[in-house]
């Protein structure tokens, strides 16, 4: 049973004597009613095996949202000098940039409640989803390296969205030091076939109406400007290329520790230094993966937008459905942060975490400088989404990270033993939420029951500083990959 | 064998199988229908291709999750699925496989569940009385 030491309301330390082998302390965003919890998976042993990794700095850190994961945590971040620390790809996890995106609009709820069965119709045909979907984008071979090295901006390139989405994007879309000679052919073999599709597992695109405003002048930024207004939020990652990619340099860095001589506590955690070899390579193919993904949401947000002007018989651009942000949650990153009063470059994991970079921070694009990075908090498909806006604490005390949603609860097995598929589609539809998806039985395992509330993780990232509230949204309509 | 071949066992975030096999090569086959019980309802493969597979491995640990991935990477890559097993070869992190199977058809294969990768995430082959067990932990 993992030793937890309570801080305050909502940090809980894992001791460095914990575990020989720690590095570094684990640090736990949580409240007292999440602790028992916590304690019944692996997750807490997991933030504890991270600390095992050379160059981590700080803490092994969970955000509120954790769950037992496979090597890291869900909801870790750990931080790793690059000077002599490691890159670990399985704390970037398989769905390489894995993350979400949001949409807002001029239209209000009532405008759009009363087309939502064609709607959801349209973006189900429009956008793949579900196990194995095969993607609507079929990039010439030649093309390929180019996508990989831009991106977002490729998709934009080729006519699918604006300059003004990229600037509302993580790193535009597109991270520098993407290398395509680090992709192998399988990952583009196994990849490309996906691209421009949702995927399955708890991928979605939702529909939802703005039901709170805490912050009105962060959610202006944002173009959040009332209550009912309708927004749009895509869930999905980097396919297949991104799961082969973390295999085929997994295998790498199952060979590297022994070469460096890496003790670690288990096998998902394998590494190399971040200057190594095979840690360029990783980062190289990593960053491949990471550009396919915002490439991947970059069409999908062209096909939604066809979509509602298919269905309300306007162009895209009259119905104001402009992108709030697009960030990652499952990446590393190069980024600078202070160390014992230095400015060192450190090697950010963000597994299930997202980033929070406060007001002022020299990454955000002009238009977010006033009020901090955008940080979106989906929650489960019956209750509710969060907006939320990075701060300087969590500069100071996570690394610029703040949680990634709301966490599982019950595993997919006792979330489907709990209620069955048609019984979820019944209780959303009861709640005027419509769903689709080519797999009923499958909506069991993202039920609401299997996840914690996210209100509950939010209050632990608020109460802590690490981000700030600036809007509520809920779900109207649904497609589950 | 007395015991089942494979279990579905929770997993918060994900899906784990509990293989067990008299010998090494018993479990790699166990293992191979462990994957497809999670990834399809019901499946029934015809063998009318034939692939041989060579899976090269740090140690025999690893073998197990690196053959399931290479599963994987067949069925998503060329929409093949596999019924039929042999080990041909068996050595300290070396397996040679010869699959029989066929091209995915809609029609007669459900695919239930989507699994990205099978991790190495405490990947441990164990030796019990009665042969071998191992866990393994998918990304779902």
């Amino acid at each position: 049973m993992t030793i937890l030491r309570r801080l305050d309301d909502y940090r809980w330390e894992i001791p460095v004597d914990y575990k020989a082998g720690m590095r570094v302390p684990g640090l736990v965003y949580m409240s007292e009613a999440m602790v028992e919890a916590a304690r019944q998976d692996e997750a807490l042993e997991q933030v504890a095996n991270v600390a095992f990794l050379p160059g981590i700095v700080g803490r092994s850190l969970a955000m509120p949202d954790i769950h037992s994961g496979y090597g890291f945590p869900i909801g870790g971040v750990a931080a790793t000098r690059v000077s002599d620390g490691v890159i670990s790809p399985g704390g970037v996890g398989y769905d390489i940039n894995c993350g979400v995106r949001l949409l807002r609009s001029d239209l209000l709820e009532t405008e759009v409640v009363t087309h939502m069965i064609p709607l959801i119709d349209h973006l189900f045909r429009n956008v793949p989803s579900g196990v194995g979907s095969e993607g609507r984008l079929r990039p010439p071979k030649g093309e390929i390296p180019r996508l990989l090295v831009e991106g977002a901006r490729w998709a934009v390139r080729h006519g699918f969205g604006t300059v003004d989405d990229l600037e509302a994007t993580e790193d535009g879309g597109c991270i520098q030091g993407a290398d395509p000679s680090a992709v192998s052919e399988r990952a583009l073999t196994r990849g490309l076939p996906q691209a421009g599709s949702l995927g399955s597992g708890n991928h979605f695109l939702e529909i939802q109406a703005v039901r709170e405003i805490f912050d009105e002048k962060a959610a202006a930024a944002m173009g959040i400007d009332r209550v009912g207004q309708v927004l749009i939020l895509i869930h999905t990652g980097s396919r297949g290329l991104g799961h082969q990619v973390c295999t085929d340099h997994l295998k790498v860095m199952e060979r590297a520790v022994f070469k460096y001589g890496i003790v670690l506590p288990d096998r998902q955690l394998a590494c190399a230094p971040v200057e190594s070899p095979e840690g360029r390579q990783y980062l190289a193919a990593m960053r491949c993966a990471a550009n396919y993904a915002w490439c991947n949401r970059q069409h999908i947000t062209h096909w939604v937008r066809e979509s509602f002007a298919e269905v309300f018989g306007v162009p895209s651009d009259r119905l104001g459905l402009r992108q709030v942000y697009d960030i990652a949650h499952n990446i590393a990153k190069i980024e600078t942060h202070k160390v014992d009063g230095r400015d060192i470059p450190l090697c950010v994991h963000r597994k299930g975490a997202t980033r929070a970079f406060p007001p002022g921070h020299p990454a955000l694009s002009p238009r977010f400088r006033a009020i901090g990075q955008p940080v979106l908090i989906p929650g489960d498909m019956g209750r509710y989404s969060y907006i939320a806006v990075g701060t300087e604490r969590a500069m100071q005390d996570t690394f610029g990270s703040t949680c990634h949603g709301a966490g599982r609860l019950l595993s997919r097995t006792a979330a489907r033993k709990a209620a069955r598929g048609y019984e979820v589609a019944e209780a959303l539809r009861r709640r005027a939420i419509t769903v689709r998806t080519d797999d009923v039985p499958a909506l069991a395992e993202e039920a609401s029951g299997a996840y914690k509330d996210v209100a509950d993780v939010v209050d632990v990232v608020v109460g802590a500083g690490i981000c700030r509230r600036v809007a509520r949204a809920e779900p109207l309509g649904v497609i589950k990959g | 064998m007395a015991t089942k071949p494979f279990e579905i066992i929770a997993h918060t975030a994900d899906v784990a199988v509990l293989v067990r096999g008299r010998d090494l090569a018993e479990l790699l086959v166990h293992a191979a229908q462990a994957l497809y019980a999670v990834m399809f309802a019901n499946l029934v493969v015809a063998a009318v291709i034939e692939r041989v597979l060579t899976i090269d491995s740090i140690d025999n640990d690893a073998v197990v999750v690196d053959w399931l991935n290479e599963l994987i990477y067949l069925l998503d890559a060329e929409q093949t699925v596999f019924g039929v097993f042999e080990v041909l070869d068996l050595t300290a992190g070396h397996a040679v496989i010869r699959c029989r199977g066929e091209h995915l058809d809609a029609s007669r294969h459900r695919r239930s569940r989507e699994v990205k990768a099978a991790t190495y995430h405490m990947a441990r082959l164990r030796r019990v009385p009665s042969g071998y067990v191992s866990r393994v932990v998918f990304d779902i």
